[in-house]
């Protein structure tokens, strides 16, 4: 009821303000009435009675105050001033609102990317509960691996600490028909993965135990909500085929919509049962499922209700007993661990991640920081300029809370306009970082470009809390109520004290330098960064020019093995003959293509000096491999054809001379028998583990990571002997071909087409192409990219607001430099002065920004590739760039200071 | 300006134009002149304070206005109280005696 009042009021508000004015003006007739009878003069009864009734404005203004919902006409009120304004004054809503829109995009797409990258909860049910077991090497913790399945069963049996345990295993496998393949996340995974995790299929079922169990290869798939999106919401896919890795498996569930399975950063598309683990990963003929001494099943325990992480070390030490006895030679000197589940799918801590994206969200945070100084210090310089209105306000009667939220309202409009530039400048960020990393990994990422409810309120946020940055002081500060004074004032002119003019100004101008000297200064340590690992990819040490990498995966195609061999021996054979190549070699691993196999070696004979073990890098190659990739012998010789087709051939190795030193520091490698270890994951080798092979080579260290400070050992298996069906083949052209990159890659791709039109092209491009789109140089370019971003948007601010106070400044002082000018002082001295007091004001930020960089420098050491946290040439270069600048911004109006006409100044001001 | 005089009379104005009005409607410059009457010219009701106050009386629906003709012919727009008015004055009136009783005592008590 008092609320349909209230409505109502607020509703005829234009009625009520006549019927007010009336009855007030008949107030003040029948004052006036009463007045003459009282015995006064018409006119001077009229008078008396206005002034008893008083202020007819503030008592209507009063008067509305009591009505319904007066605060959001009011607000309205506010606002319709405040639109008028800006639009009054284009060049300053102009301004702020860019620089705003800069500083809350920027915050906004960082926060974009932290969030989906590292806060966004897991799509399964209770995450806490879920820990990944691991197996760890007693002696050195950070070793650790996976299970078995034999193993896993075991654990699973133990019900002391999990309610349930999982085992799943990440692969790609090609999904598609014979003309077109793509390479599609998947994960081959227990029967209990869907209940463990506590997500049902939002169609279809789950697996059945007996689709697990090794040997029974059930061809059935669970798909991802968005591969059922891409087959545009096909009514008919529960029940129908889909071709995976060349054989037909059967639909029979989907998942619900945002599922990703246990990867948090990019969707699982597909999930099959255990029981095709043989099949997909095309270990035709044995059952790795079954080997006890596989380590390809990662295994995720939901802990018992009400048990935490830390209650776990005795059951676990129980669990890890029981194990031992189980599996005496492979669990020998192991023991269990439990860690959280890792966002990136990795075997490593995701605390350095963290740190970056914290770091990164930081230094956003910085610049919005110093978006709001700049703002705070354009409203005070145009407040000041506004005195005069406010003090008219005041003495006319308004409230100082009505003029600060006024003020305020203003601030919200232009943080409001702002956000919608920052959301606006934020998607299309995301949307380049997205595409970016899309061209890097072919993955349905979690990371979208795409207005979340989360985005859309971190931006409101980041502008509601912009507003109190940069609009609440300044409007504090101009309606404090000397309003008399500027009343009196003559606009333009300075006549309190200077002081008081320019200090509350200036510490705002410092801060706002330091903290963009402190950016800049991050942002120059990541660029040098940047520019260290992209010269290092340089040098490999492989010869890379004129190669080109082709990179295919029969195994994707559904081809077996010695199919897979026959295609690759046929396509080499083709590639080599090519005019203007000089060699081709299929290779199971390139550097720097961010996945390494590694191995231990034994040394079996030879003087008992140097390690009689070590753990090495290895490849598989063909006999060309050598002269493809640009490594030449050192001592020895390569493989032969036979040793390279024939698994039956005599077992022999090369070797780089790093490894050369390790095991045999005194005599000479070559002639040399070592031998392999056994259960270590990567691509089986043919022969079985254990077998004495003889080094025929020895060729100098290749870097296999950008990361990596140092070459590690490596050997070379002949390609038969080390085999993955994922190859790639390096193709070298002679430098003397003139044809293009484009062109030959072109030719490239019509031969694998001539060959077998339905093997799975992955990629296809020249060496120099693999190694600038390493995923790690990726990394570090893009973050370098990031702060620069940051630091040039740090600097232009603070351009920006050096030369908007020292502009203001000269403009406020003209008379006196017109005085000063009149009385004899030279242009130059003037200059001189307006210069001096830029320089006080500069060097003050840049000392506490060099204090401010050096602590940043220690916060982001740990992330620069070779590049020290005190680097000379970022601490000499960041600040000698602001101080150019700043020097340039000081320097425009202090040359315009000089142009004064004495004469004009005077008799203008 | 007069806004803290009155700020402290805010409570006893509203009593006092309830008050006026018990007996018949009136405008606001009638409500103005008999409590002046009432108070035997002692009081002197400030216009300041007393539109805000009839407007914040009828918001609070104590007091419903309507435009009539007043004693000279002329179009005025009158108060009067509503039902929930006079309760509310009633238990105004109350308050203010035992506010005023309790304060004697503590007057006279020393």
């Amino acid at each position: 009821m008092k609320l349909l009042r209230k409505l109502q009021s607020f509703l005829h508000k234009a009625k009520r303000d006549a019927e007010m004015a009336e009855e007030m003006r008949l107030h003040v007739e029948l004052q006036a009435e009463s007045n003459i009878k009282a015995g006064m003069e018409p006119a001077e009864a009229r008078y008396a009675a206005l002034r008893q009734f008083g202020n007819v404005a503030v008592i209507q203004e009063r008067a509305r105050e009591q009505r319904g919902f007066v605060w959001l006409d009011q607000f309205a009120q506010d606002l319709k001033y405040g639109a008028r304004l800006l639009l009054k004054h284009p060049g300053f809503t102009a301004a702020a609102v860019t620089v705003l829109a800069l500083g809350i995009g920027a915050n906004a797409a960082v926060f974009n990317l932290v969030h989906s990258l590292l806060f966004a909860p897991p799509t399964y049910a209770r995450p806490a509960e879920v820990l990944r077991v691991l197996s760890q090497d007693r002696m050195n913790p950070r070793q650790v691996r996976d299970f078995s399945y034999p193993a896993y069963r075991e654990i699973r049996a133990d019900h002391a600490l999990f309610s349930d345990t999982l085992a799943s295993a990440l692969l790609v496998v090609g999904v598609g028909g014979k003309d077109e393949t793509r390479g599609t996340p998947a994960a081959v995974v227990s029967a209990n993965f869907f209940s463990v995790l506590g997500v049902a299929p939002a169609q279809g079922r789950a697996f059945l135990p007996e689709e697990e169990v090794p040997g029974s290869t059930s061809p059935v798939v669970i798909v991802s909500h968005n591969f059922w999106r891409k087959r545009h919401f096909d009514p008919g896919l529960l029940g129908s085929p889909v071709l995976i890795n060349g054989r037909s498996f059967t639909v029979i569930g989907i998942m619900p919509e945002g599922f990703t399975g246990t990867t948090a950063l990019f969707y699982t598309q597909l999930w099959l049962p255990l029981g095709v683990y043989d099949q997909v990963t095309g270990h035709e003929g044995r059952s790795a499922l079954a080997d006890r001494a596989g380590t390809a099943l990662m295994l995720l325990g939901r802990l018992k209700p009400g048990l935490t992480a830390a209650a776990t070390s005795s059951g676990l030490r129980v669990l890890e007993a029981s194990l031992e006895r189980q599996f005496p030679a492979e669990q020998k000197d192991r023991q269990l661990a439990l860690a959280p589940l890792s966002r990136f799918a990795s075997n490593e801590n995701d605390a350095a991640v963290a740190w970056v994206g914290v770091l990164l969200l930081g230094m956003a945070a910085i610049v919005l920081l110093v978006a709001c100084l700049n703002l705070a210090n354009m409203l005070l310089a145009r407040g000041t300029a506004r005195r005069k209105e406010i003090a008219l306000r005041l003495a006319l009667g308004g409230g100082r809370g009505r003029i600060v939220r006024q003020l305020l309202t203003e601030g919200l409009l232009l943080a409001l306009l702002g956000g919608t530039g920052g959301l606006l400048l934020a998607l299309w960020l995301s949307a380049l970082l997205t595409a970016s990393m899309g061209r890097m990994i072919p993955l349905d990422l979690v990371w979208t470009a795409e207005p979340q409810p989360a985005l859309l309120a971190a931006t409101f946020g980041f502008a509601v809390l912009g507003t109190v940055g940069f609009a609440l002081a300044p409007a504090l500060r101009l309606s404090r109520a000397d309003a008399l004074m500027h009343l009196k004032d003559q606009a333009g002119e300075d006549v309190a004290p200077r002081r008081w003019k320019y200090l509350p100004r200036q510490p705002l101008v410092s801060a706002q330098i330091a903290l963009s000297l402190a950016l800049l200064t991050a942002a120059a340590l990541f660029m040098r960064s940047a520019v260290q690992a992209g010269a290092s990819t340089m040098d490999t040490g492989l010869e890379a020019g004129g190669v080109y990498l082709v990179e295919v995966d029969a195994g994707l195609g559904g081809y077996n093995q010695s199919q897979a061999q026959a295609i690759y021996r046929r396509l080499n054979e083709r590639f080599a003959a090519l005019p203007g190549v000089e060699s081709a070699s299929p290779a199971i691993d390139v550097p720097l293509g961010g996945m390494d196999f590694e191995r231990k070696v034994f040394r079996m004979a030879g003087p008992d000096t140097g390690n009689s073990t070590a753990s090495a890098k290895w490849n598989g190659v063909g006999e060309d491999y050598f002269k493809a990739a640009g490594l030449p012998l050192l001592r020895g010789r390569s493989f032969t054809a036979a040793e390279v087709a024939d698994a039956g051939s005599p077992p022999v190795v090369i070797i780089n001379d790093l490894l050369a030193k390790q095991l045999w520091p005194a005599g000479d490698a070559i002639g040399q028998r070592l031998q392999l270890s056994g259960a270590e994951a990567g691509p089986t080798l043919a022969k079985g583990a254990g077998e004495a092979m003889e080094v025929v080579g020895i060729v100098p260290a290749v870097r296999h990571n950008l990361f990596e400070s140092q070459p590690s050992p490596c050997f070379y298996l002949p390609f038969v002997r080390g085999f993955a069906s994922h190859v790639f083949f390096h193709v070298r052209f002679s430098s003397r071909t003139p044809d293009s990159e484009a062109a030959n890659i072109d030719l490239l791709r019509r031969v694998v087409h001539e060959v077998d039109p339905a093997l799975p092209v992955l990629a296809l491009k020249s060496f120099r192409q693999h190694l600038d789109g390493n995923i790690q140089i990726w990394t570090v370019r893009t973050g370098a990219m990031l702060f620069a971003v940051f630091g040039g948007l740090a600097l232009c601010l603070a351009v920006v607001g050096i030369y908007g106070v020292v502009a203001y400044s000269v403009a406020r002082r003209t008379r006196e430099i017109g005085i000063r000018m009149a009385l004899g002082a030279r242009p130059v001295a003037v200059q001189r002065m307006i210069l001096g007091e830029g320089a006080v004001m500069v060097g003050s930020g840049l000392m506490a920004g060099l204090l401010l960089a050096l602590v940043i420098g220690k916060v982001v050491s740990s992330l620069l590739y070779r590049v020290g946290a005190l680097d000379p040439v970022a601490f000499t270069l960041a600040p000698l760039v602001l101080a150019l600048a700043a020097f340039f911004a000081c320097w425009l109006p202090a040359r315009a200071a000089t142009k004064v006409d004495p004469m004009v100044a005077l008799r203008t001001g | 300006m007069a806004n803290n005089k009155a700020d402290l009379l805010q409570g006893t104005l509203d009593l006092l134009i309830l008050k006026s009005l018990q007996l018949e409607p009136m405008h606001g410059f009638g409500i103005a002149v008999r409590i002046g009457q009432m108070s035997q010219d002692m009081l002197t009701v400030e216009q300041g304070s007393l539109y805000p106050a009839l407007y914040r009386l009828e918001e609070q629906g104590w007091i419903k206005a309507e435009w009539g003709v007043s004693d000279n012919n002329r179009k005025a727009k009158f108060y009067a109280l509503t039902a929930s008015g006079r309760k509310q004055l009633t238990a105004e009136e109350q308050s203010w005696a035992k506010l005023s009783t309790a304060i004697n005592f503590v007057l006279n008590g020393t």
